[in-house]
């Protein structure tokens, strides 16, 4: 009688089938996971999103001049020359020469502030982002 | 899969392709997996993950998009499946038995795919779910969520349909047929989840399945209703030839 049984449930299923479709999705979705992370590997990010570029909230442009080099501070002997050529100043021209050069007063940092709601016209600057488009 | 008005007393005989308890371990087993590749491995050993999966870990979401082709065209196969037993075409070919048992296998392994789908995006920082965003439909807000929340209502459409297998005795089979025209309902709400919120929908080779795929269910559902129209006149006049002999 069991023999009966076992004959006849392989007309009624295809377990072969069945593990074919099993076996083959799986290796279709790591095959798929492979191919998007070589895919992925290779493609550049975006340039200029669009969509991030408009809704980003107001920046502020600041442009900073360059900053002074400092300069050493003057030894004790060159401000006793300094002091002889103010008493003097034609006496003694090659000791001026050894003086460095006075340091420059430093320049007012030009600080300007846009905003991009009433900015008008003024160009902002592009923003980097990663989009759902890039992944 | 709809049923004509006759019903499949020999497919009826048949027992489920899968039994429940093989059902729950594999979905048991999907979902063990996804929580410990997403949530377990990132939190307990970032250190190997990140070493597996490199600085930007993408694998959740390459996961994600791979297993939802594979659950898109595992649904799109147990839908044609079931269509040639209702139009009679898989008599000619693999045999209703086999073709039935293949249907079922088919579309609960769609299930186990879609399922996965869904929570291996825990582990993918950049689109940021939460269990509940995954979970419960429409509540996620960071991408497309419209067509995110369609695709979640197909995969809860299609567990109810999936399910049904085993409760066919006990509903009856006037109820168990209502239930499985939802599929038509599984597959157009997967339709457009894939095509409006799919990274890959405008491949060409995305395109081009999508496409495929609704024109040949289109196919087998019309001439489903065909052979349902013609069927019944037959019938008829069988009766009267008997009838008149």
């Amino acid at each position: 009688m069991p023999q009966a049984k076992s004959a006849k449930k392989p007309a009624n299923s295809a377990p072969g089938v069945k593990m074919l479709i099993t076996a083959a999705s799986l290796a279709a979705t790591v095959g798929g996971w492979a191919l998007l992370s070589a895919k992925g590997s290779t493609a550049t990010l975006s340039p200029t999103p669009p969509a991030v570029a408009k809704t980003s909230s107001p920046t502020f442009s600041i442009n900073f001049e360059p900053l002074p080099t400092l300069v050493p501070t003057p030894t004790q002997a060159s401000r006793l020359v300094t002091a002889s050529n103010r008493i003097a100043p034609s006496t003694n021209q090659a000791t001026q020469l050894q003086q460095p050069a006075a340091p420059a007063m430093p320049a007012l940092r030009v600080v300007t502030m846009s905003d991009s709601g009433g900015g008008g016209g003024r160009s902002q600057p592009a923003a980097a982002a990663t989009t759902h488009s890039s992944r | 899969m709809p049923a004509n008005s006759s019903p499949h007393d020999e497919l009826e005989a048949l027992p489920p392709a899968m039994s429940l308890r093989t059902l729950l371990i594999m979905l048991l087993a999907v979902v063990a997996g996804a929580f410990a590749a997403g949530v377990v491995l990132p939190t307990w050993l970032p250190g190997l993950s990140t070493s597996l999966l490199g600085n930007e870990p993408k694998a959740y979401w390459y996961l994600s998009r791979a297993s939802a082709m594979m659950a898109f065209a595992l649904i799109w196969f147990a839908m044609a499946l079931g269509l040639t037993l209702t139009n009679k075409l898989a008599r000619v070919w693999p045999g209703g038995p086999i073709a039935f048992d293949v249907h079922q296998h088919a579309s609960l392994l769609g299930l186990a795919f879609a399922l996965f789908h869904g929570l291996i995006l825990l582990g993918d920082k950049y689109i940021n779910f939460t269990l509940a965003q995954i979970v419960v439909p429409f509540t996620s807000t960071g991408y497309k969520p419209v067509w995110v929340g369609l695709g979640q209502i197909g995969f809860y459409v299609m567990a109810i349909v999936g399910l049904s297998f085993y409760v066919r005795r006990r509903i009856g089979h006037r109820a168990w047929r209502l239930i499985h025209f939802l599929s038509f309902v599984t597959f157009a709400l997967s339709l457009m989840h894939g095509i409006f919120s799919g990274t890959d929908s405008q491949e060409a080779w995305a395109v081009g399945f999508y496409w495929a795929s609704a024109a040949s269910l289109l196919f087998l559902t019309i001439y489903r209703v065909l052979v349902t129209a013609f069927q019944p006149k037959r019938h008829a006049r069988n009766v009267m030839r008997n009838a008149a002999e």
